[in-house]
């Protein structure tokens, strides 16, 4: 696991001068997604900016709708009266997802921003074109039971070959790891 | 604005009703510093990943995974490990409970599950036997001993 360095933001304009003075930074709020996928070697930033004590976790009641802040965490959109009389089955889905644990701790602007969930994906070893470009995609002929997309996709590869032939030259595959650990940010 | 960019940061932390502080790299979880610096290892590092919950402590009252939480962004905060669950030489009720139904084999998983039981009493979801194992969920027991656990916290809890 490669380290990285910590800078804590003090309001959201913060954290954007934050991130615009350190590219390849990632944001980081409850570290559930973040430090997993940090462990697995799926995302190597070179720093990270907690914006978790940034106040933008209010549940609003609109004319039309509800507004769940970003950082609101799972277990507390769960919790909320609004929530839980008006948009049940949105406090159920919650309740269904992940681990308590988590869920204390997990943001749902985090939560949106999770990259795949699958396990090859997150194993350092098998081959994953999301992970290393190119190297191949061990779901396709593997277990594929839970995974929410079966195997690799022709479009996604037109993706990639579209990416790579962009990267390729004068960039090498460390800008293409750093390209990858920015796209998952938030920014 | 990069000075502000640290690779070890200094941290002030509540643990176990005592004030607590050091320094840490900027990458070390909560997990890290617990078992490292402070040598807490009732918190125990199984999976690593926030699946197993052997992990798990109370932070501000909430369960949470240690091993998922940046000890950096932990400053300032209230934290509770096995071994701050027991006033003045009394077990917490859910301890009582665990050795009352011997609710544990190897006794690996116990620390996490009797933290996450803490956790679950306060946050009041658990009202039958069914929403009791839904609510442990984040808790792993290789033995097996799931339904002692269970036994012991349903009794703890007056449930």
């Amino acid at each position: 696991m490669q380290p990285f360095d910590y800078a804590r933001a003090t309001s959201a304009r913060d954290a954007i001068e934050l991130a615009a003075a350190r590219p390849g930074a990632a944001f980081v709020a409850g570290g559930s997604e973040l430090l997993s996928l940090w462990k697995d070697a799926a995302c190597a930033p070179a720093a990270v900016i907690d914006i978790g004590r940034l106040p933008l976790d209010a549940i609003e009641l609109r004319d039309d709708g509800v507004a769940i802040g970003a950082l609101a965490r799972m277990a507390d959109v769960a919790d909320h009266p609004v929530i839980r009389t008006d948009y049940p089955v949105i406090a159920e889905a919650l309740l269904a997802s992940a681990s308590p644990q988590l869920r204390n701790a997990a943001t749902v602007g985090g939560n949106l921003l999770q990259r795949t969930r699958c396990a090859y994906f997150r194993t350092p070893g098998f081959a994953c074109h999301k992970r290393a470009p190119g190297s191949g995609c061990a779901a396709r002929g593997g277990d594929d039971r839970r995974h929410a997309i079966r195997a690799c996709q022709a479009r996604c590869m037109r993706r990639w070959s579209v990416r790579r032939s962009r990267a390729a030259g004068s960039r090498g595959s460390t800008t293409r790891s750093r390209a990858r650990c920015r796209a998952w940010s938030p920014s | 604005m990069t000075r502000r960019f640290l690779d070890h940061t200094e941290i002030a932390m509540s643990v176990n009703g005592e004030p607590r502080r050091g320094a840490a790299p900027a990458c070390a979880t909560l997990l890290d510093v617990l078992r490292d610096e402070l040598g807490l290892t009732g918190a125990k590092r199984a999976c690593d990943r926030g699946t197993c919950g052997a992990c798990t402590v109370l932070v501000d009252d909430r369960r949470i995974y240690a091993c998922l939480a940046l000890a950096a962004a932990q400053d300032g905060r209230r934290v509770v490990t096995i071994e701050g669950l027991a006033r003045g030489g009394e077990l917490h009720p859910i301890q009582r409970a665990f050795v009352a139904h011997d609710a544990l084999q190897c006794g690996y998983c116990t620390p996490g599950q009797i933290l996450s039981a803490v956790g679950l009493l306060g946050e009041g979801r658990a009202t039958d036997e069914a929403s009791l194992r839904e609510q442990m969920s984040g808790n792993l027991c290789r033995c097996g001993a799931y339904p002692n656990i269970v036994a012991a916290i349903r009794d703890a809890a007056g449930a």
